[in-house]
């Protein structure tokens, strides 16, 4: 009997044990996508937060916000912060991307014509790139693609679309360099190497600095400002910031009344050039010396005739067709 | 002048100023500068001066939409400056300037409509481009044969101001009309539809009424010259207030404060420049505008025919792309906005 129960017990036990193993099994399937991607994480997580635990990427960027006032000037913004020690520091400014209008010039018989519409988009409206040493030198090409850090990387990411169709890769091929082109002669894109001043703090990390003459011509937006510090030719460490342009004062006032109330706007536009216009007439009247004015003033052309006798040097007969002659007849 | 010390004395300080609209900031002396010499030209020759002005902005960095609305407000200035000069001067028929407006409008209405039926055509560019050429080019050298051939003769009263043969004809038309300010009798009829003409051609070509307006009236109506420039001046005035108002309503693209600061050059340019064509006998002021002509039809020669170093050119963002703001984008902007 006790040897029975004893089995039984055991029997039970080994039930329960099972059905313990085999709950704990469907749960293990249940959990387990979200473990892979738990530990996926954790593998990602990892090396970032090592290196912020080394030393981290810093940015900071003076003055965050531009003012575009009556008398703006372009601007002086300072960028600076701190790199892991023995790195390379790379300083990328970027406008957003907005789509951009053009005329293709295209041959036709002896002459240039506007031959095609286009329309592009995908390009940053603003790419300064300023580094610490040349930039193939202190990155791979296949670094520099992946951040997209160099003319040639953005310019694969250009898109066209043109009124005469799609492009071919030619064509795309043409647009993109000749876009290129016309962004460099602006100076919306320009790379300047040893820009960025390197210098070893204390802990070992690298403290960087850069002074960035703003370009005057940029429109009034929000840009940023990304830093990557590179070591071996690969990026091992990234920060941005934002930089905003915006229009203050008088300058926002108008460009507000223009969009806001525009009929009132053009309005106030043509009276105050017609009074632009009228007031320096009447300033100029106001200065001009007494004598002249009857002389101006008459249709009877005595002293035109004078002048234009002089100007025409003894070719007095020229008189005959004056208009103001037949006028004030 | 007394004006001119204080413009020099801005050069020297050299002052950048933020343009609202255009979202840059730009050289205030360069933009007085530049308004100077074309208010010189405008008040001269009754051009408008949109033919230098708009390609000079869109080099110096102002996107083109914004150029071709701001220059036509600004424009208003520098004509509304040479208006007043050539008033005082009674150098305006006003009486000719509406007759003349009335068939500017016409025109410009029958231009677009030409505009579309080109492009539906395809080679609208082509043909624009050669009218563009041909038309400019034959004016101005007609201007100058005819002022060349009166400096080497030395006289005789013009002989395109004289009747002509189908005088008889035009003298039996309805609607007759004296114009005293400029000497002449036409019917209404003849002014209107030649300067419907005109309208239509500025609508095509895009370039602004005076360069043809002025030879128009000199030669066709047998107006005295001077008379040609202020008339075609208020004519030039009136059509860029109407294009400043339709761009800031329908594309606000008009930078008010771009136009002022180049008005403050061109409107003391325009006086200086009423008052010079005061000093000039009419065969010279025409011969001055035939060179101005020539030279523009020179630099587009060079231009279509030189390969351009770079094929991408920067465009608006609707249709109006190569309109300089005379009749031509008046019209083009209410097209857009229908």
């Amino acid at each position: 009997m006790a040897l029975r129960s004893c089995r039984q017990e055991s029997r039970n036990a080994t039930r329960s044990v099972r059905v313990g193993v085999t709950f704990i099994r469907r749960m293990l399937r249940r959990v387990r996508p979200y473990a892979i991607k738990l530990a996926a994480a954790c593998v990602i997580v990892a090396p970032s937060v090592a290196n912020e635990g080394a030393a981290p990427v810093s940015v900071n960027v003076s003055p965050a916000t531009i003012e575009m006032r009556t008398f703006y000037n372009g601007a002086d913004v300072r960028v600076e912060g701190s790199a892991p020690a023995g790195s390379d520091v790379l300083v990328i400014v970027r406008g957003a991307a907005k789509d951009e209008f053009f005329n293709r010039k295209g041959r036709k018989g002896p002459i240039w014509v506007n031959a095609d519409k286009l329309k592009i988009s995908g390009a940053p409206s603003l790419f300064l790139s300023f580094s610490s040493r040349e930039l193939n030198s202190i990155l791979d090409r296949p670094s520099i693609n992946e951040h997209k850090l160099d003319e040639l990387s953005i310019k694969n990411g250009i898109q066209c679309v043109a009124e005469s169709g799609s492009p071919d890769k030619a064509y795309l091929e043409t647009i993109r360099s000749n876009y290129l082109k016309l962004k460099g002669q602006e100076g919306s894109y320009r790379a300047i190497s040893s820009s960025v001043k390197l210098s070893e703090a204390a802990s070992g990390a690298r403290q960087y600095r850069l002074e960035i003459p703003w370009p005057r011509k940029a429109p009034p937006g929000s840009y940023h400002i990304e830093v990557y510090a590179c070591r071996n030719r690969a990026v091992i460490g990234r920060a941005e910031a934002p930089l905003r342009l915006v229009e203050a004062g008088f300058p926002a006032w108008v460009a507000a009344l223009s969009h806001d109330h525009s009929f009132l706007y053009g309005l106030l536009a043509v009276i105050a050039a017609t009074i632009a216009g009228f007031g320096i007439n009447a300033l100029a009247s106001l200065f001009e010396p007494r004598k002249k004015v009857p002389a101006e003033g008459m249709p009877i052309p005595e002293p035109q005739n004078a002048m234009a006798a002089k100007a025409s040097a003894g070719r007095t007969q020229s008189n005959g067709p004056d208009p103001k002659k037949r006028r004030s007849a | 002048m007394s004006v001119l010390p204080m413009v020099i004395a801005l050069a020297a300080i050299g002052f950048t100023l933020f343009l609202p609209v255009a979202g840059i900031s730009l050289n205030g002396f360069l933009l007085i500068g530049v308004g100077g010499v074309i208010g010189l030209l405008s008040g001269l020759l009754g051009v408008g001066g949109g033919f230098l002005l708009t390609p000079i902005l869109m080099m110096i960095g102002v996107p083109a939409t914004v150029a071709a609305a701001s220059d036509s407000n600004a424009i208003v200035a520098t004509s509304s400056s040479g208006v007043a000069a050539h008033l005082r001067l009674k150098n305006v028929d006003l009486r000719m300037g509406v007759v003349s407006l009335l068939g500017g409008v016409a025109g410009s209405a029958v231009g677009v409509e030409c505009i579309k039926l080109l492009r539906r055509l395809g080679d609208a560019e082509l043909v624009i481009t050669l009218t563009y050429i041909i038309v400019l080019g034959t004016v101005g050298a007609i201007m100058l044969r005819d002022c060349l051939n009166k400096m080497r003769r030395g006289i005789m009263p013009a002989k395109t101001h004289q009747p002509s043969r189908s005088r008889p004809l035009l003298n039996r038309l309805p609607f007759q009309m004296s114009f005293p300010r400029s000497g002449v009798h036409h019917s209404f009829l003849v002014p209107f539809f030649l300067c419907l003409v005109v309208g239509l051609m500025t609508a095509v070509m895009g370039v602004g009424g005076g360069f043809m307006l002025v030879p128009v009236m000199v030669y066709l109506l047998g107006m005295p010259a001077h008379v040609a420039v202020g008339t075609s001046l208020f004519y030039i005035l009136i059509t860029c207030m109407d294009v400043t108002l339709m761009q800031a309503n329908t594309n606000q693209t008009v930078d008010v404060v771009l136009a002022l600061i180049i008005a403050v050059g061109s409107t003391v340019g325009a006086q200086v420049g009423a008052r010079l064509s005061r000093r000039l006998r009419g065969d010279q002021l025409i011969f001055l505008l035939a060179v101005l002509a020539l030279g523009v039809t020179l630099k587009m020669v060079v231009g279509v025919t030189q390969t351009p170093s770079n094929l991408l050119r920067k465009a608006g963002a609707h249709e109006v792309i190569n309109i300089e703001p005379h009749s031509a984008s008046v019209s083009a902007s209410q097209e857009t906005r229908r």
